[in-house]
């Protein structure tokens, strides 16, 4: 089944960009929106499986984007949310994570400019993940006190949750730490047993593990 | 405007030379006094005492109205006095045997009446004040030198050469005219007794109280003029008395204002001391006896008027005030705007102006000068607001326009450099992420984004976050044109723990009171920074002190580095 995508950000360049490069990765783009005020008609209209928004938007120029996405989430529970902002809010994401970590995500731009990542982290969202910035994962991380089941975690199995806030697949994890497939089963299967998350699907595990770990929601 | 001052008193030659005609108008008054005196007595209608009583009264009146004049040489009291004195005996020409005589005395028969309505209504500054008294005063010169001189013409005695016809009537016709006259002169009187203020009642009261019983009596006299009750002569005799005690009453009246002038003295002497300037209102206040003064300055550049603190005042600001220019070397250093019966006591409004002259030139020129800083206090914010707004533009020029052109280039790019690797694509690929993260730099030093999108709070969570050390935030509610100010006081206080001070720890507090707002950053650093011309602070002391701010640093070695600005807030 091929993805669809809405675009909403007020820079008509940055859109085009951003669809000539979901296009080419097979990502149809149901219609691009320069205004925050329009996206929750749209996305009903569309029906898209993915909306990328950028935080600062008219009319306000201010959060707009972020409240469009909010909106959108109370509404749309399975809509994947990505948004793309030109530096780090924390602390506003809370607002979006009340309802949970899955089909969302939350990338710097130039970071969406990093083609293959950017590619990657929409489907992740379209497929129930969760997909934050390192540098949004650090600015949450220095805000929260984070829970106590994390703090029972190895210094290891830590780093392989970093890695899985970001978005990361096994697979990808293995290749950025440099471990075997099994040890990294090993890390992530410990890691759900001490948050408590050993009997979920496992999408859902993910999303939660991260959660726990940013301390947005209790496990 | 009244332009009324010490500055334009008359110079003293010309001030001796009014008094010398004066007593010589006294003198002939004099001799004429004595004349008539002969004449009433030599007539013998009148009793002995009649005549003495008389003739006192109108030497009383010479005498006090050359004192009065010695005393009060710029006031017209004095002049009126002595006229009232010379009128009482041309009078009594009309008991000049010689029938030529006799006629002038006829005509001038009421002559004492107007001159002393307007003695009355005109004491003590010699001028009349309000068109009631005026329409008065004019009634009673019209009496007195337009219906007696033609009621003389039916007087049929042969001694009257002016005689056409004998009307009996007409005498008593003339009188009767007289008696709303005199009621009106006293009932103004009276009322501008009420109006005025304690120091005014004092100098009228002997006046009033005696044109009071003169009142009553004369009109008790015409009242029995016809019967035969015999109380006429007595009556007579008693008004007499009266217009004895009436050059006295004057008297008395003007050495009251003498009294009064004691109030100037302590002006005078509280002047020579430090006067502070809010007190000079209220010394000017208490020594003209008016607490609604209010004293103004003229601005150097003519555009009107201002208080102590520069503010604007208008000169005609309520009706019911009158101004009254102080002059200092010619030049009016500042306006009293006073109640109009200052006006009465013209020469302790002089006084206390002459006084209080060069006080007022320093007022003056502070006034001049706080309003000026008041205008390069205006002035600052507009160029700050302008500046403001460019920053404005300049960072959504950056972030609207030239930013997203820049990504969007670099989006292109890399799909490109993603399918097929090219080493000069690569290298584009870097160079524009560079300018990508320069043009971040730039633009949140002219603004930062966060603070633009989400406000304070947030942009100074995300400088906290940041900067690795543990920090502590409380944020109270400050109005929004400071916000910019307060996170650059805030950056500068973080960025000199990060690179100067060896700190661990932060505390950043913004606490607003009613009156102000204070922001500080202390850290527990090394101390010693200190705050120099030109040095990495001066920057933001000129930015928090554009907004009316100040700045305070407090670095002791070992003992931590506390920034700290405070911004007053508009009451």
């Amino acid at each position: 089944m091929t993805l669809t995508a809405v675009i909403a950000d007020d820079a008509p360049l940055i859109r085009e960009a951003l669809a000539a490069v979901l296009e080419s990765a097979g990502i149809g783009v149901a219609s691009q929106v320069g205004r925050a005020d329009v996206l929750h008609d749209v996305v009903a209209q569309h029906r898209p499986d993915v909306v990328i928004v950028d935080v600062r938007m008219p009319p306000t120029h201010r959060l707009a984007g972020l409240d469009a996405a909010i909106r959108l989430r109370s509404e749309h529970p399975q809509l994947g949310i990505l948004l793309l902002s030109q530096h780090v809010q924390a602390q506003y994401l809370s607002r979006l994570l009340e309802r949970g970590a899955g089909w969302t995500g939350y990338l710097l731009k130039e970071r969406a400019a990093g083609v293959g990542s950017f590619i990657d982290a929409v489907r992740t969202i379209a497929a129930g993940g969760c997909c934050f910035d390192p540098q949004v994962v650090s600015a949450m991380l220095s805000r929260a006190a984070t829970g106590e089941a994390v703090h029972s975690l190895s210094p290891r199995e830590l780093q392989v949750l970093e890695q899985m806030a970001q978005g990361a697949s096994n697979a990808a994890i293995c290749q950025r730490l440099d471990l075997g497939e099994k040890t990294v089963e090993s890390h992530i299967g410990r890691i759900f047993a001490r948050l408590g998350l050993a009997d979920e699907p496992d999408v859902n595990r993910r999303v939660k593990a991260v959660l726990a770990y940013l301390d947005a929601a209790p496990p | 405007m009244t332009g009324m001052t010490a500055a334009v008193a008359a110079p003293p030659a010309r001030r001796s030379a009014r008094a010398a005609s004066l007593t010589a108008l006294a003198a002939a008054g004099g001799v004429l006094g004595v004349v008539t005196s002969v004449f009433k007595s030599a007539d013998g209608t009148h009793p002995w005492w009649d005549t003495a009583l008389s003739a006192a009264s109108g030497f009383l009146f010479l005498f006090a109205g050359v004192l009065a004049a010695r005393r009060r040489p710029d006031s017209r009291t004095g002049l009126l006095m002595v006229l009232t004195g010379v009128a009482i005996f041309a009078e009594d020409l009309q008991f000049a045997p010689a029938a030529g005589v006799h006629t002038i005395g006829l005509l001038m028969q009421g002559a004492s009446t107007g001159v002393l309505a307007h003695l009355v209504l005109a004491f003590p500054s010699g001028v009349l004040a309000g068109g009631v008294a005026r329409v008065v005063v004019a009634a009673a010169y019209g009496w007195s030198f337009l219906i007696c001189p033609i009621s003389v013409l039916f007087y049929g005695q042969a001694s009257n050469l002016l005689a056409l016809a004998d009307v009996p009537a007409a005498r008593d016709v003339t009188s009767a005219l007289a008696v709303p006259i005199g009621l009106a002169v006293v009932v103004v009187l009276a009322l501008r007794w009420r109006a005025g203020r304690p120091s005014l009642r004092q100098v009228l009261t002997p006046v009033l109280a005696v044109s009071l019983v003169g009142a009553v009596v004369s009109v008790a006299a015409a009242a029995v003029w016809s019967t035969d009750l015999g109380l006429y002569r007595p009556l007579v005799t008693a008004y007499q008395v009266t217009a004895c005690l009436m050059p006295l009453a004057f008297l008395v009246g003007l050495l009251r204002i003498r009294l009064g002038r004691s109030g100037v003295a302590r002006l005078v002497e509280a002047l020579n001391g430090p006067v502070a300037a809010s007190d000079l209102p209220g010394l000017l206040r208490r020594a003209l006896g008016d607490p609604g003064l209010v004293v103004a300055y003229p601005r150097a550049d003519g555009l009107g008027l201002v208080d102590a603190d520069g503010r604007p005042v208008r000169a005609d600001s309520g009706g019911s005030r009158v101004s009254t220019e102080v002059l200092h070397d010619g030049r009016p250093v500042a306006v009293l705007l006073h109640h109009p019966a200052v006006l009465d006591d013209e020469h302790v409004l002089r006084a206390v102006s002459a006084a209080a002259g060069l006080a007022l030139v320093n007022e003056r020129l502070k006034a001049e000068l706080r309003a000026q800083l008041a205008e390069v206090r205006r002035s600052r914010t507009r160029i700050v607001a302008a500046q403001e707004a460019e920053r404005d533009r300049l960072e959504r020029d950056l972030h609207d326009g030239v930013q997203p052109a820049l990504v969007a280039s670099l989006i292109s790019l890399r799909s490109r450099t993603a399918t097929a690797p090219d080493p000069l694509l690569a290298r584009a690929e870097t160079a524009l992420q560079r300018a990508l993260e320069d043009l971040r730099r730039i633009a949140h030093g002219i603004r930062p984004a966060l603070l633009v999108e989400a406000g304070l709070e947030p942009a100074l969570h995300e400088l906290l976050d940041g900067c690795g050390l543990e920090a502590t935030l409380s944020v109270e509610n400050a109005p929004a044109e400071l916000h910019e100010t307060l996170y650059f006081v805030v950056a500068e206080g973080v960025s000199n723990a990060m690179k100067h001070a060896a700190a661990h720890r932060l505390e950043v507090r913004i606490q607003r009171t009613a009156a102000s707002v204070v922001v500080s950053v202390r850290d527990d650093g090394v101390g010693g920074a200190v705050l120099r011309e030109h040095g990495g602070l001066q920057g933001l002391i000129d930015r928090v002190q554009a907004v009316g701010g100040t700045v305070r640093l407090e670095s002791r070695l070992g003992r931590g580095t506390a920034l700290r600005a405070e911004f007053g807030l508009p009451s």
